[in-house]
């Protein structure tokens, strides 16, 4: 190499430099530096076929996929690529699939957090999944997401699910629970949810009470339950939604703070439910009762969103058991702040309710009202009683603490349902805000 | 700008010495140097040995845009009291659109940018570079994963064969 350069030949070999360098760059692999943490999460978002796959580029990512903290499992994860079968989310052989899932499991170099599995051939392979659970369940999962897509055969969840001390998030939908007596797990559960899960009131009981640690609570359509019982310290959160009439209530949950309640009827569900024997057995108590001692265990909620559907309405009013005007004193919602209330269409059943709340809410500070008319076309007034609010007597907490409402709607129902609003205006002292909204544009008085 | 002087001003060094002044709240975006500024409030100048000029000036201008478009996002909910569905839709369809030309960047960039946006714990853009990278993988194989990302294959024959053994419905049968 030459010792003295002239100027233009340092540029010129400068130049050079800086194009080797380049080179260098082109060839460097930088993404095989990424620490693990983050090349898992690149492989957590990829299905877990392409994730597989990555074992076999280099020695740095052979061992990144058996050692993926979250799995996720459904029914086309071992289908091959092009199957028909993917689209309609099916598994396309259940031998090679089970096959499968168990040659990952076998290799598997790292227990599994988060285990999600989503397939509906758990039924045929009963005793494999249980071993799958039985071994997955005692390694520490924390998380654990079993969902079945085929409600036409719900499946029983296996039992070591139920004597697993890791879980903090549990989430089941359509497969049937059979709890056992004997339970003294679960405790670490925070978050639990059933969807369209078949389960008995006492199973469901047992269940719920169990899980000491619990802070929120999502139950959505399930089957078979008429009664559900709520009795846990640690509750912050509840959510349900029910499909037929269903008994609630909630007992001794001081730090439930927010609640949100969707009364909704599958006619379907409910005339089968009218001609079984649970119906018998509950004989006796009506839909209104049961609403009242819902409501009798909300002392302590400060947000509550309630949702009715029209045929909810339809099975209270055809009792004829009407709403009390206010709960007892020592039921009344001390610490509601917020509520939020929705329907299909107006009826004088739904005013009953409002002041039913209102007079039982002392120190409410913000109301929403939502009249959804948009999956009910036929809108019949027939059952509204226009004079309503002009019989009533502003409770409490429309004097002195209301100073949000909001009311969302088309503007024909709200044509016909300015009552109220006006019974507001008239009355409420430290009202700020009243926002009407129809569908999509916005007036403010 | 007239609002920087209302606004406190932050000195950002890159790991080559370059300065970088940006805005609190643009800094703020960073979890990483919120939590800092938590810390001690009084600090007005952070050195970043970790990131480069290069990388450091793309994460300003993520931040900036996200800046932007929440405070324009938040200035329409003001003046109309709501913001309207179809509007806020059309603001977050053109924030995507920009971060899909952002993304529009080689490997090396973007593998820098996962490790600056993990280090300064921008949770957006950690999000948008790691997506990014999994689509990069997604559907190909072993070889061509090698070739988008300039992977040495340091695995005998036998060792790739015993590999793919291990998940054989992973890897198609033509491969």
């Amino acid at each position: 190499m030459e010792k003295n350069l002239r100027p233009s030949s340092v540029e010129e070999k400068k130049q050079e430099e800086q194009q080797e360098k380049e080179q260098e760059e082109q060839e460097k692999d930088l993404i095989s530096c990424l620490p693990d943490d983050i090349l898992h999460i690149i492989l957590s978002k990829l299905p877990l076929r392409d994730a597989a796959v990555t074992t076999a580029i280099s020695k740095r990512w052979d061992p990144l996929f058996p050692t993926l903290p979250s799995l996720k499992i459904d029914a086309t994860s071992f289908n091959p690529r092009n199957s028909e079968m993917n689209r309609v989310l099916y598994v396309e052989n259940a031998n090679e699939w089970v096959d499968a899932l168990f040659s990952v499991l076998d290799f598997r170099q790292a227990p599994i957090e988060k285990f999600e599995i989503a397939v509906e051939i758990l039924e045929y392979f009963e005793l494999d999944f249980y071993e799958v659970f039985d071994v997955h369940c005692v390694a520490g999962v924390k998380e654990l997401v079993i969902n079945n897509f085929d409600f036409q055969v719900l499946y029983d969840i296996p039992c070591p699910v139920f004597s697993c001390e890791t879980i903090v998030k549990l989430e089941m939908s359509y497969c049937r629970l059979v709890v056992p007596s004997e339970l003294s797990s679960l405790r670490a559960v925070k978050l639990l949810v059933l969807s369209k899960v078949s389960v008995s009131n006492a199973h469901l009981r047992r269940l719920i009470s169990w899980c000491k640690a619990i802070e929120k609570l999502v139950i959505t359509d399930c089957f078979k339950v008429t009664n559900i019982v709520i009795h846990v310290l640690s509750l912050l959160e509840l959510e349900i939604s029910v499909c037929r009439p269903v008994g609630i209530s909630l007992k001794s949950s001081p730090r439930l703070a927010s609640v949100a309640v969707s009364f909704g009827v599958n006619n379907v569900y409910w005339r089968r439910y009218q001609l079984s024997k649970e119906r018998k057995a509950s004989a006796g108590t009506s839909e209104a009762t049961k609403l009242v001692t819902f409501l009798n265990g909300l002392c302590g909620v400060k947000d509550l969103r309630l949702n009715f559907s029209n045929e909810y309405r339809m099975i209270l009013s055809k009792e004829g058991i009407p709403l009390p005007t206010r709960l007892s004193p020592k039921c009344f919602l001390v610490e509601l702040k917020k509520l939020c209330l929705s329907w299909p269409n107006n009826y004088r059943f739904f005013n009953t309710i409002v002041s039913c709340l209102l007079n039982s809410s002392p120190y409410l500070m913000e109301l929403i009202i939502c009249v959804d008319t948009s999956y009910n076309s036929k809108y019949c007034p027939i059952a509204q009683e226009l004079d309503f609010w002009d019989k009533q007597v502003p409770a409490e907490c429309v004097k002195n603490h209301l100073t949000t409402a909001t009311f969302y709607g088309d503007d024909y129902i709200l044509e016909d349902s300015f009552d109220f609003p006006k019974f507001l205006l008239h009355n409420a002292g430290t009202l700020k805000k009243i926002n009407i909204l129809y569908s999509g544009d916005l007036k403010e008085g | 700008m007239a609002r920087s002087s209302t606004e406190n001003m932050i000195t950002l060094m890159s790991s080559d010495g370059e300065e970088f002044m940006v805005t609190e709240k643009v800094a703020r975006e960073c979890t990483t140097i919120r939590n800092m500024l938590e810390d001690d409030c009084v600090i007005t100048n952070i050195p970043l040995p970790n990131v480069t000029s290069d990388i450091l000036s793309m994460v300003i201008e993520y931040c900036m845009e996200h800046v932007a478009a929440a405070e324009k996002a938040a200035a329409e909910t003001a003046e109309k009291g709501s913001s309207s569905a179809p509007a806020a839709a059309k603001a977050n369809k053109d924030l995507e659109e920009w971060d899909k030309a952002f993304m529009n960047v080689d490997v090396y960039t973007l593998c820098d940018l996962i490790l600056a946006a993990n280090y300064l714990n921008v949770s957006g853009l950690l999000d948008l570079t790691i997506q990014t990278a999994a689509n990069l993988i997604k559907g190909k194989s072993p070889e061509q994963i090698r070739k988008t990302f300039h992977i040495q294959n340091d695995l005998s024959l036998e060792e790739e064969e015993k590999i793919r053994s291990q998940t054989p419905w992973a890897f198609e049968k033509s491969e």
